[in-house]
């Protein structure tokens, strides 16, 4: 069975599922053992939406402040980034990319 | 606009996990009812977190907008004072059923009808609406009782809640009880993992325009009481008041108040990437990184972008940083 990463928990749809399931857990409702099923099934739904149902391409340009790599892991801190997806553009001060290995250890 | 087939994808994401953790639930022998109020409030978070135009967001009518959608709404729209009505329907909903074998689905009930109430008319006052509950909650009651044995379960649990809810009477014992249930190494796992995602992810939010900001601090709160889920959850509180000390000085309420002794592992600065305190994020999968003197090249997929209270996806991503 593949694996999945932990990454998108770090997201809006993963920490509202994660408050969720806190929920239900302090009022006894599940056990963090089936909360933890729960993302898990988490990791592999977004993983597999975010790279067969998506379709939009994005390009980013910036001044990369910070990056760093460890563990098999980039993060990249861009100052002043320019996001540019299909019919849409945006900025920010600063923005952090974090990115995992497309190529899963094990492959 | 990319932004909006973020809805879209949500949806598909939240259906898709639902459907597939079903076995788990029946596996260790969890009601559907919960599995159907995690939905429900996963949902109500992720519309009130405004990162995406979901569809029935602004068109009250939309057939889309079913009731946990409108449940979500109805927070939204009157923050303060569903509590006391919610927990009067539900309180009442037992005393006239004694016998009753399904407070959980009575409440749930009151619930959707008062979501459906506030679809048909969203200034409904307050005795109108709580009558309504009150009739309709035990319609469903009596129509369609659900099997008890497999209700026996989640019962006991759900049985407290309305009596619970709005009045801060026990929120202490509950936690023990969950705490002896579930196994504690678990628990504590749980709860550091927990800590950890939100920690980032508020990290992330708090550099989101402060309207963005105060809609979220309100969602946790109704969603506490209205959905009748966590009252007992004495974490809830200083969650809220952590969401809205979070533009002051976000590491110092993160630690103060986040509550449990499990909660100071020093991961902040890990998170933040040191000094980085404010931020927006892209969570992604890179293919290739490469660097010709101060020149980046990357390219990236599969990524979730949060700027500027937005979320933003992408299937392929290409990066042009100057160091």
């Amino acid at each position: 069975m593949p694996s999945y990463y932990k990454l998108y928990r770090t997201s809006t749809l993963g920490a509202a599922l994660t408050d969720s399931l806190d929920e239900l857990i302090t009022a006894g409702h599940i056990t963090p053992q089936l909360a933890v099923q729960v993302l898990e099934q988490y990791d592999k739904s977004i993983s597999e939406a975010l790279s067969t149902k998506v379709k939009v391409k994005a390009v980013m340009k910036g001044n990369l402040r910070t990056y760093r790599f460890c563990d098999d892991v980039w993060t990249f801190i861009i100052k002043n980034p320019l996001l540019k997806f299909d019919h849409e553009i945006t900025t920010a001060d600063k923005i952090k990319i974090v990115a995992c290995n497309s190529r899963r250890p094990g492959e | 606009m990319s932004n909006s087939i973020v809805a879209a994808i949500y949806r598909y994401v939240i259906d898709d996990v639902v459907r597939n953790v079903q076995p788990d639930f029946e596996g260790h022998g969890v009601d559907n009812s919960v599995l159907e109020q995690l939905q429900r409030s996963w949902e109500a978070k992720i519309i009130q977190s405004r990162v995406a135009a979901f569809p029935g967001e602004d068109s009250h009518a939309s057939e889309y907008d079913h009731a946990d959608r409108s449940a979500a709404q109805g927070d939204y729209h009157s923050p303060s004072d569903h509590p006391s009505i919610n927990s009067a329907a539900s309180l009442a909903a037992i005393m006239n059923n004694p016998e009753s074998v399904a407070p959980s689905a009575a409440s749930l009930a009151s619930l959707a009808q008062s979501g459906r109430g506030q679809l048909l008319d969203e200034d409904d006052d307050d005795a109108d609406n709580s009558d309504s509950q009150l009739h309709y909650s035990h319609d469903p009651y009596h129509s369609s009782p659900p099997p008890p044995q497999s209700h026996s379960r989640t019962n006991n649990h759900n049985r407290h809640i309305p009596q619970n809810d709005g009045a801060a009477d026990s929120p202490l014992s509950q936690p023990h009880a969950a705490a002896t249930n579930a196994d504690s190494n678990a628990m504590a796992e749980w709860r550091k993992l927990r800590d950890s995602r939100r920690r980032a992810y508020k990290t992330a939010i708090a550099s989101i325009p402060p309207a963005a900001i105060s809609q979220l601090d309100g969602a946790s709160d109704d969603e506490d009481d209205e959905d009748d889920e966590d009252d007992a959850d004495p974490q809830q509180p200083t969650a809220s008041a952590n969401n809205s000390a979070i533009p002051d000085n976000p590491e110092v309420a993160a630690d103060d108040l986040i509550n449990s002794d499990l909660d100071d592992e020093d991961e902040d600065d890990e998170e933040n990437g040191g000094d980085e305190d404010i931020e927006h994020m892209v969570l992604c999968q890179y293919d290739k990184v490469t660097r010709s003197k101060n020149k980046w090249k990357c390219v990236l997929r599969d990524g979730i972008m949060l700027v500027n209270g937005r979320d933003y996806l992408f299937q392929k991503a290409t990066g042009d940083f100057e160091w």
